[in-house]
């Protein structure tokens, strides 16, 4: 009993762990993005006519 | 019909894209699917499916056991086939499918050693034997390991993603001699005496192959959802990069 | 394919080589070494010595095998050397079957020293199969020397090359280390023709598989 619920608990504790990382690669990935749409928005349209 | 390709050429040089779209389109359904299924197995191998009669409970470890044994040949297919198809196209979506397939591959061969562990300890009295099979999964996880390791240290000057793509493809290459000369190497000796039985096989009642089916389908769901998510965050960073490159020359050419 | 053009790399490695002698000296006492730091892994009676020892040989190999291909790809990086081979009018293919030649004649002197030297520390008795050991020994060092030259070159565009080498290295040459211990183990026992024969059978169809295969790759390792 005491094996089979830890082989359980370890296959669902480390796909839980790598599923966190994909999570805050994710948040990461958001930040990014956001602060890009930031920028965008500063540089305002006086700077468009520059490719 | 304008998605159908005219060619056998256009065919190819668009699968990388039109995967990617199908991988994204059905990225939900697969997401809720496994976890459907995941529920179902829960069910199944905690209340409903018969305990075996000379394991007892340690034989439930099957269950997640062989469906992860599973998931890792087939991610490293895939491993193969897209490093064949970017060494042959040169598209980066195929080297981005290769590498997280690589990655989440690289996970279930993890779990398989360990829950294969886990399983032994009780049944063959130690958590680790010469046997065969867990011998070629350890080599498989090096080869792996290293392919992982090749991409991770390659040079700033190097071409990674054709430099891993010919590992992978070599690797996968070796998998099938390297099975073979383990079982030949462990069957050409006799065998010592912990192992009390053999993996159930082709004798399984009805119950437990369902479970297994089951739980096969619910694993290669989740394996198949943390695959595209990967790749959808790889190919999202690219984009991200690309955007920023551009954002930093525009800025520099404004002032 | 270039033949000419893989004699001349093969010519000028073992001219390099021969200019140095000591390295592939000092990789010949190390490849010993091993063999000896074996013995110490524990108490070996004169059986455990006899089921140790063709193992061992070859454990010995893989590690001086490691370092060699590692030295003889590098000494390609120096000077841009590897860049002069590349915008000479050779066909890759040609470049690794030097190479990969080279790395063979290399593995193949320096067993010529460690199989007498381990034969006897293991108190190995070949009965005679000499001609079968040669050809084993022979099959082997081919399929590894084919492994080890294209990982070189993988891992040569890394930042931790040698480290890596092994690591890409020995996993893959399983069967070969297999094939090259039983194979061995089943002549020293003596009697077990059949079991020597399908290992060697073994490293023939991976050497062949691994050869064609290498070679094929090599050009999109070292593809500037």
């Amino acid at each position: 009993m005491t094996w089979y619920l830890a082989a359980y608990a370890v296959f669902w504790a480390v796909l839980f762990g790598y599923l966190l990382g994909v999570a805050s690669r994710q948040q990461r990935l958001v930040e990014r993005a956001e602060a890009l749409t930031r920028r965008l928005a500063e540089g305002g349209p006086g700077s468009e006519s520059r490719p | 019909m304008s998605w159908w390709p005219r060619s056998w050429r256009q065919f190819w040089s668009t699968l990388d894209g039109r995967t990617y779209h199908m991988m994204l389109a059905a990225r939900p359904w697969i997401g809720w699917l496994a976890v459907g299924t995941m529920a179902v197995v829960f069910a199944l191998v905690f209340w409903w499916v018969p305990l075996e009669a000379i394991q007892g409970y340690p034989q439930k470890i099957f269950y997640i056991h062989v469906p992860s044994a599973w998931i890792m040949y087939a991610a490293f297919g895939v491993v193969f086939a897209s490093s064949i198809l970017y060494l042959w196209k040169r598209t980066p979506l195929w080297d981005i499918f290769a590498r997280c397939a690589a990655e989440v591959g690289f996970l279930f061969v993890t779990l398989a050693l360990v829950t294969g562990m886990l399983w032994g300890k009780p049944i063959w009295g130690t958590y680790w034997t010469w046997d065969a099979r867990l011998t070629s999964t350890l080599i498989l996880w090096f080869i792996y390991g290293g392919y992982l390791l090749v991409r991770a240290l390659a040079r700033p000057d190097a071409d990674v993603a054709r430099l891993a793509a010919v590992v992978g493809i070599v690797g996968f290459l070796d998998v099938p001699i390297i099975h073979l000369s383990v079982l030949w190497w462990r069957t050409l000796h006799p065998e010592p005496v912990v192992m009390i039985i053999d993996d159930p096989g082709g004798g399984l009642p009805a119950s437990m192959l369902i479970t297994l089916l089951t739980s096969l389908v619910a694993v290669s769901l989740i394996f198949t959802w943390l695959w595209i998510q990967r790749v959808w965050q790889e190919r999202t960073a690219e984009n991200l990069a690309l955007l920023e490159a551009l954002l930093d020359r525009r800025e520099r050419s404004a002032r | 394919m270039g033949w000419r053009a893989a004699g001349a790399i093969l010519a000028k490695d073992l001219r390099l080589e021969l200019r140095r002698v000591e390295t592939v000296g000092t990789m010949v006492v190390f490849a010993v070494l091993v063999a000896t730091m074996f013995v110490f892994a524990g108490d070996p009676t004169p059986q455990d010595l006899r089921r140790l020892g063709p193992g061992a040989l070859w454990v010995s190999l893989l590690f001086a095998g490691a370092i060699g291909f590692g030295r003889w790809f590098a000494q390609e990086e120096r000077n841009q050397a590897l860049q002069g081979l590349l915008v000479s009018p050779v066909d890759r293919a040609a470049l690794f079957a030097g190479k990969w030649a080279g790395a063979t004649v290399f593995l193949l002197g320096i067993e010529c020293a460690l199989v007498p030297v381990t034969l006897t520390m293991y108190q190995l008795d070949m009965r005679g199969a000499w001609g079968e050991l040669a050809l084993l020994l022979a099959t082997v060092t081919i399929g590894y020397s084919a492994l080890g030259t294209f990982f070189a070159a993988v891992a040569a565009r890394t930042t931790a090359g040698e480290l890596l080498l092994p690591i890409l290295l020995f996993p893959l040459s399983v069967p070969l280390i297999l094939a090259g211990a039983e194979g061995g183990q089943a002549l020293v026992e003596g009697g077990r023709m059949g079991d020597y024969w399908s290992w060697l059978s073994l490293a023939v169809a991976f050497d062949v598989i691994f050869g064609t295969v290498c070679t094929l790759a090599f050009e999109y390792v070292i593809e500037e």
